[in-house]
């Protein structure tokens, strides 16, 4: 059976199902219940709120922004926080080194407008812009920003509150300089027929053809010397031929010189701080070829090559120098351009940073004064703020609050600071509290991110599928390293992570795996020796800088085994475990390894736990499913307690791993515990503001939970 | 003129309606949410319960604002519905012999008996297959989602996804002869 028939069969199935009569009402009956009860918990909170001070109240309340409809024209701001996917920026335009406007769609799919007021530390969406909007450019006083698309050019003067149509018509190309703004215009799809180059020096009131011949216009660059100084460079009207650059320095007269491209479109051009020098990026089968000119167009140079994997998709001259270019460049070959942007000249060569961590394609560049440098790329938007470092933002919406009920993931570090990944309209939010969970507010936002591990208030880790993320600054920054193990799970002791990659269905994963430890909170690894063979279904557990185990089903006999090592991982033991062949946890307090085995026993048991006094050789069956009825969500220890967090909202504590005690209504069912050595562990549940016993619940001893409202 | 398009392109706008009236809601939305409680429930009669504890969650945070797109909320409220409802797993308990009482073909057509192996198939996988199955090739969802709502790797949702389809093809294979 393959997955085609799979899904053919299962939709047949599903069609006959009907809802019984009256089944909408029996499921409002349900909600006004739930309605009825929150309420009466609602005001419980309040009365205590009024003792506490009203303010925090307050601030939670107001990240309920009030809901506002959505239009597909550009005039509103977004009816919710929307939270902006810093992956996506397709543009950007800096007013200075804090402030700064881009395009990018949110993480509910919305194209927006959104700006940063913090070096693109935090972004918040602004209005909410048409699908195919490509790009925002700071424009004259009388527009101040200006976005474009296909289906025209917006402006805006408030930051979004107000956005009015300034030009309409299939928009090819647009460009800005203080004084006039600059658009291709084409005629129509499909129609053979010139595109036009127009522009407007009074806001976008009026638009006047700037080319007084007929012309296919392929690029555009605006001289930062003259108001009116431009650059065009032209497809030849026939077939044959080669494109031309055109020159204007007022606007009104042209002066016309060939150019080195072939006669395809494409071409890109940018233009130096001395108004004189010019680089050219000339689109052609094989690879993108760039010219160099440094008297207006009249000689071409062709530069030293490309990387042969990698086509222009950026150009921007650099910003206070008279003819250096900087080139963002998209890989031909998956998985992405890892250099970041190619500066031009370094010695008549091309040269990139050696950066610690790919960057990915790269999509734009705007510079603030300053000459600090961002650019969007595929993984985030970083900056390049003093010629050295080079950091990619966090990307937050707005710091709002976050509703502590939101906050599913979390990692401690002390009673009071900790970190989240929290849910709600949008996902990948990353937060913080300095009040011991009480209040949350937004640092940035994680994409593809589903935990995190924070081993002190600044350095933490962060990890999904194929996702792998190191900040050093508390989260307002991130960065992936080179050499970060990827589809992987992580556990961590003594200072010391410890990964291994599972098996991905992947053929050499039955021969071995390689695991690998980080002594630096996930900035550089080391490979141990390989798990052999790779295993399915990994849990793995480390109780010091030696020791760790790791279990999981081997691909070879379809059996559950578990490796050790008690030498930091430069060798691995095996042996075999009670365990099925399906998921299993695992823990280990200061006497036993403990091992939960996602399958019981028997065939009414969801689960079988076994615990091992020599490190994994003799296995103890703690007797019947002590979980019944469950679904498994955290199996840690708590010092000496082992902690058992279900999905249904029970907590479960046991100090031997076989007598276990069950702390009922804690909560919808948990995602995470995390546990501060010397001060305890807080769980997180993140499910339902509607329930009063969902939230963050702490514990000092892993046994007795307290709700932290 | 070189164009940069953001990725925003290629995902849809969000459906939301925010004034709807619980019954408004629940009429555009409960006929594919009671799809999946029957498939993730591995029983048409018991997903029910599991859809009106979703609905009930979802239309309160849709209320308050906080939910932009309703299909994956309310998916997610189904999965966790189905999961956390301890009560309705005594029950299935209760009566899982009754469910595996045999049906013959000869009192129905063939497409009934087909719907009916299947549902039986269904019932036979464990569990964490069944969920993994139903979401994986049901709903065409990705392993990583799948891993998010189940909350579980994405190696288990690989090797399960990989295993429920051997079993339920080993189950509905043995009924053919």
């Amino acid at each position: 059976m393959d997955e085609r028939q799979a899904h053919e069969l299962l939709t047949k199935a599903a069609d006959e199902v009907v809802a019984s009569a009256g089944l909408s009402e029996r499921a409002e009956r349900r909600y006004q219940r739930r309605r009825a009860r929150s309420q009466m918990v609602a005001t419980a909170v309040v009365v205590v709120l009024v003792g506490s001070g009203i303010a925090t109240a307050a601030v939670v309340a107001g990240n309920r922004s009030s809901p506002r409809p959505v239009s597909p024209t550009p005039t509103t701001r977004p009816r919710v926080s929307l939270t902006v996917n810093t992956k996506t920026f397709g543009s950007l335009a800096f007013v200075n080194d804090a402030t700064g406007y881009g395009v990018a769609a949110t993480t509910s799919g919305q194209t927006v407008l959104a700006k940063t007021d913090d070096g693109a530390r935090t972004w918040h969406a602004l209005a909410v812009m048409p699908a195919r909007t490509y790009a925002v450019t700071l424009a004259p006083p009388a527009v101040k920003l200006a976005l474009w698309g296909p289906g025209g050019v917006w402006a805006t003067n408030d930051d979004g509150t107000h956005v009015r149509e300034i030009l309409r018509g299939d928009v090819a190309g647009f460009l800005s300089s203080a004084q006039r703004m600059w658009a291709t215009t084409r005629c129509g799809r499909g129609q053979r027929c010139s595109e036009e180059l127009v522009a407007s020096d009074d806001g976008g009131r009026t638009w006047t053809r700037a080319i007084p011949w007929p012309a296919y216009v392929d690029a555009v660059a605006v001289s930062p010397k003259s108001a009116k100084a431009a650059y065009v460079v032209e497809l030849p009207v026939g077939s044959s031929g080669s494109p031309e650059i055109a020159y204007t320095a007022n606007g009104a007269t042209w002066t016309r010189e060939p150019t080195p491209c072939p006669s395809s479109a494409g071409s890109q051009l940018a233009v130096g701080g001395d108004g004189v020098s010019l680089m050219l990026v000339c689109s052609v089968s094989a690879r993108d070829r760039v010219f160099v000119s440094g008297n207006r167009g009249r000689t071409w140079t062709e530069t030293v090559a490309l990387p042969s994997n990698g086509r222009v998709s950026a150009l921007s001259s650099y910003d206070g120098a008279d003819s250096a270019f900087v080139v963002g460049l998209t890989a031909t070959v998956r998985p992405g351009w890892a250099n970041g942007p190619l500066t031009y000249p370094t010695l008549d060569q091309w040269a990139y940073k050696d950066r610690p961590q790919p960057i990915g394609d790269v999509r734009a560049f705007a510079f603030a004064p300053g000459a600090v440098m961002y650019f969007a790329a595929s993984t985030g938007v970083w900056y390049d703020h003093d010629g050295v470092r080079l950091l990619r933002t966090a990307g937050a919406s707005r710091a709002n609050a976050v509703d502590p009920h939101e906050v599913q993931t979390v990692s401690f570090v002390s009673a009071r600071v900790g970190f989240g990944l929290a849910t709600g309209a949008e996902t990948g939010i990353f937060v913080r509290t300095d009040d011991g969970g009480k209040t949350w507010v937004q640092v940035g936002s994680l994409f593809g991110i589903t935990a995190l591990h924070f081993e002190r208030a600044v350095d933490g880790v962060a990890w999904g599928q194929n996702e792998f993320e190191v900040t050093i600054d508390g989260g307002n920054h991130w960065s992936t390293p080179r050499g970060a193990p990827v589809n992987q799970v992580l556990t961590w002791a003594a200072g010391r992570l410890w990964a291994i990659s599972f098996c991905d269905q992947n053929p050499a994963c039955a021969v071995s795996r390689p695991a690998f430890v980080s002594d630096d909170v996930g900035r550089t690894w080391r490979k141990t020796a390989p798990v052999t063979p790779g295993l399915e279904d990994v849990a793995i557990v480390a109780t010091s800088r030696s020791t760790a185990y790791v279990a999981g089903t081997s691909p070879r006999t379809n059996r559950s085994q578990l490796a050790v090592t008690t030498d930091g991982g430069a060798s691995w033991r095996y042996e075999p475990t009670p365990c099925g062949t399906l998921d299993s946890n695992l823990a280990h307090n200061d006497r036993v390894l403990l091992l939960v085995c996602t399958q019981g026993q028997t065939a009414s048991q969801e689960f079988s736990v076994y615990t091992s006094a020599d490190r994994g050789r003799t296995w103890t069956a703690s007797g019947t499913d002590p979980f019944v009825g469950g679904y498994f969500g955290t199996l840690t220890n708590v010092g000496s307690t082992f902690v058992a967090a279900m999905q249904r909202g029970e907590i479960w504590s046991s100090s031997d791993g076989k007598t276990w005690r069950r702390e009922t209504e804690v909560g919808e069912g948990f995602w995470s515990v995390s546990t501060v050595p010397g001060v305890g562990a807080f769980a997180a549940d993140g499910d339902d503001s509607d329930n009063p016993n969902s939230g963050l619940w702490f514990s000092a001893d892993g046994a007795r939970w307290a709700h932290r409202p | 003129m070189a164009h940069v398009s953001t990725e925003g392109e290629r995902v849809g706008v969000p459906v939301r309606p925010p004034d709807a009236s619980f019954a408004e809601l629940f009429a555009q939305h409960y006929a594919p949410a009671l799809r999946l409680a029957a498939l993730l429930e591995g029983d048409p009669t018991r997903a029910e319960d599991a859809v009106c504890d979703a609905f009930a969650r979802v239309y309160g945070r849709l209320r308050r604002g906080g939910v932009d797109d309703v299909g994956p909320y309310l998916r997610q409220a189904v999965v966790n519905a189905v999961r956390g409802g301890w009560r309705r797993r005594q029950v299935e308990r209760r009566h899982a012999a009754d469910l595996l009482v045999d049906v013959t073909s000869e009192s129905f057509d063939a497409a009934v008996v087909e719907r009916d192996a299947v549902w039986r198939a269904l019932r036979q996988l464990p569990p964490g297959q069944r969920r993994v199955v139903v979401l994986r090739y049901f709903e065409d969802l990705p392993e990583a989602e799948v891993a998010r709502l189940l909350r579980v790797k994405v190696g288990t949702v690989k090797s399960q996804a990989a295993k429920g389809l051997a079993a339920l093809h080993t189950i509905l294979e043995v009924r053919d002869g």
